[in-house]
C-alpha cells in the first residue's frame, strides 16, 4: 500500500487529472450508454424467458388469405382427442381502440367459471371477491388503461362500442398489479361472454386455442396431426415465440453494439493520435524517468497502471450510472426504443438483471483498445534515448 | 498512495457495494410470480408494448420489406 512506486503513481495521476479529465468523461458517457441498453435487454429478456414457462405449448389459429379469422369453439373437442394433448384453452382477445382510434388496449376474455381461474384470480388479485366482481359487467384494468380512461373522466365505467353498434356499459372494478405492468399495461380482463360480445365474436367462436404437449418429443408428431386436422390451420409453438423475442432484443441490442464498436474505434483512434504525437510533455516526463534510472519496464508498467485507473473508474461509474438510471429511475426516454411510446404510455418497472458475461465482454472490449492505443506510443518513445526523448 | 485516491477507492467501492445490495434485495421471484399468474390467469404472454396497432404491416418505403417500425409481429 505505502510502496514509493505506488504513492508516484498515484500522485502522477491525481498531478496530471485536467489531462484524464476529458478522456474519463467520454469513456463514463459510452460505458454507460451501452451497459443502460444491455441491462434494460436483459432485463426484458429475462423476464420474458421466465414467463413464456407459463404459456400453451401450443397455439392454434385459423388463417384465410394471410388474415386470421376467428376458431371454431369445436376445434378445441378436436384436439382434447388427440393422445398426448392436455390444458387445451379457447382463448378470446383482442384489441379494441377507443373513440379516437389513436389508443388500444387488449381486452382479454377469462372463462371465471372455470375453478382454476377462481384460484389463479384470487392469487393475482389478493384482495378480491370474485362473486361480486362476477355480479355485473365488471373489468380488470392494467395501470395503462385506468391512467388512460381516467384522463378521458372515465372514472368508474367505459361504455364500449361492439361491431354491432351497441353500447355496453361495463364497470372498472380493479386495477391489475404494477408489478404485472410488463404484460398487464395495456390490458383488459373481462368475462370470456362480455369479452365475445365486445370484440364481436359469436358464441361458437374464439380466438385462437391454446394446449399444452408435455412430452417434447412427440411436439413434431403433434404439429403434423394438428395440420391434417384443416387446411386454414395455423400452429405456433413456444419455441418459435421464444425465438422471435430473442431475436428482437438481440437485434436491438445489437445494433447499440456496433455503434459502441464504431464510437470505440474512434475514441482509440483519437488517444492513439494524442499519445503519439500530440504530448511532447510526455514525450519529455517519459525521458526524464529513463534519464533517472527507470527501466522501460517500469515506464510501462506506470504508464499501464495509470491508464488501468482511469478505465477501471470510468467503467464502475458508467455501470453504476447505468444501473440507477435502468433499475432506480426505469430508463426514461431509452424505455421507448424497446417497448415504444405510441400508444397506452408504459411506466414499468424493471427487474434488475446484470449479465456478468456481457458485462465482462464490454469491459475487455473497451480495455483492449484504450490500453493498447495508450501503451504503444509509450512503449516507442520509451525505447528511445533518453536525451532525444526530452529535446 | 495518496488520501485523494483512497477517497476515490472508498467511493468506487461503495458504488459496488450499493448496486450489489439493490440487485440481492430486489424481488425478482415475487417478480417473476406475478407475472407467470397473470400468464396463467389470461393464458397471454405478449409484451404490453406501446406501439401503434392500427399502422400498415408493410413498408411503405420498401414494399417488399416488413416494416420496422412495428413490434407486434409475433403472432402475425
Amino acid at each position: 500500500m505505502n510502496s514509493p512506486f505506488l504513492h508516484f503513481l498515484t500522485l502522477q495521476l491525481f498531478k496530471e487529472r485536467h489531462k484524464h479529465i476529458s478522456i474519463i468523461i467520454i469513456s463514463i458517457l459510452l460505458i454507460f450508454l451501452l451497459s443502460s441498453v444491455l441491462f434494460l435487454s436483459s432485463s426484458i429478456r429475462f423476464s420474458l424467458e421466465e414467463t413464456l414457462k407459463a404459456q400453451p405449448d401450443f397455439v392454434v389459429t385459423r388463417l384465410q388469405g394471410g388474415k386470421g379469422v376467428p376458431v371454431p369453439l369445436e376445434w378445441s373437442d378436436e384436439l382434447v382427442d388427440i393422445y398426448g394433448v392436455t390444458k387445451v384453452t379457447p382463448r378470446v382477445y383482442g384489441r379494441y381502440f377507443f373513440k379516437t382510434k389513436e389508443k388500444s388496449a387488449l381486452i382479454v376474455g377469462v372463462d371465471f367459471f372455470e375453478e382454476q381461474s377462481h384460484k389463479v384470480l384470487e392469487k393475482v388479485m389478493k384482495d378480491i371477491d370474485v362473486k361480486e366482481f362476477l355480479k355485473t359487467k365488471q373489468m380488470l384494468v392494467g395501470v395503462g388503461v385506468k391512467e388512460y380512461l381516467k384522463k378521458h373522466f372515465y372514472n368508474k365505467s367505459y361504455k364500449f362500442l361492439t361491431p354491432k353498434g351497441e353500447f355496453v356499459d361495463v364497470k372498472i372494478f380493479n386495477t391489475l398489479p404494477k408489478d404485472t405492468q410488463l404484460l398487464t399495461n395495456d390490458m383488459i380482463v373481462m368475462p370470456i361472454d362480455l369479452a365475445r360480445k365486445v370484440l364481436g365474436y359469436r358464441e361458437d367462436e374464439v380466438t385462437d386455442i391454446g394446449f399444452n404437449v408435455p412430452n417434447p418429443s412427440e411436439w413434431e408428431e403433434i404439429n403434423d396431426k394438428l395440420l391434417a386436422l384443416h387446411y386454414d390451420l395455423q400452429v405456433v409453438n413456444k419455441n418459435e415465440v421464444k425465438k422471435s423475442y430473442q431475436n428482437l432484443y438481440n437485434y436491438k441490442g445489437g445494433f447499440f453494439l456496433i455503434l459502441f464498436l464504431i464510437v470505440l474505434m474512434t475514441f482509440s483512434l483519437i488517444l492513439y493520435q494524442r499519445y503519439n504525437m500530440v504530448y511532447s510533455t510526455e514525450k519529455r516526463n517519459i525521458g526524464l524517468l529513463r534519464a533517472l534510472g527507470w527501466s522501460i519496464n517500469d515506464v510501462l508498467k506506470l504508464k499501464f497502471m495509470e491508464t488501468f485507473i482511469i478505465i477501471l473508474t470510468s467503467f464502475i461509474v458508467g455501470v453504476f450510472m447505468a444501473y440507477i438510471f435502468v433499475f432506480i429511475f426505469d430508463a426514461p426516454l431509452l424505455k421507448n426504443i424497446f417497448l415504444g411510446s405510441q400508444n397506452i404510455y408504459s411506466s414499468v418497472k424493471f427487474t434488475p438483471v446484470v449479465n456478468m458475461a456481457t458485462l465482462s465482454s464490454i469491459f475487455l472490449l473497451y480495455a483492449l483498445p484504450f490500453i493498447t492505443a495508450v501503451i504503444i506510443p509509450v512503449w516507442r518513445v520509451s525505447v528511445t534515448n533518453p536525451k532525444e526523448a526530452m529535446l | 498512495m495518496i488520501k485523494s485516491f483512497l477517497v476515490l477507492n472508498l467511493v468506487l467501492i461503495a458504488m459496488i457495494v450499493s448496486i450489489t445490495l439493490h440487485y440481492w434485495q430486489s424481488p425478482k421471484k415475487e417478480n417473476i410470480e406475478a407475472l407467470q399468474n397473470i400468464i396463467e390467469l389470461t393464458h397471454q404472454s405478449k409484451l404490453s408494448l406501446s406501439v401503434a396497432y392500427d399502422e400498415s404491416l408493410y413498408n411503405p418505403t420498401y414494399p417488399e420489406m416488413p416494416n420496422l417500425r412495428k413490434m407486434n409481429f409475433i403472432y402475425e
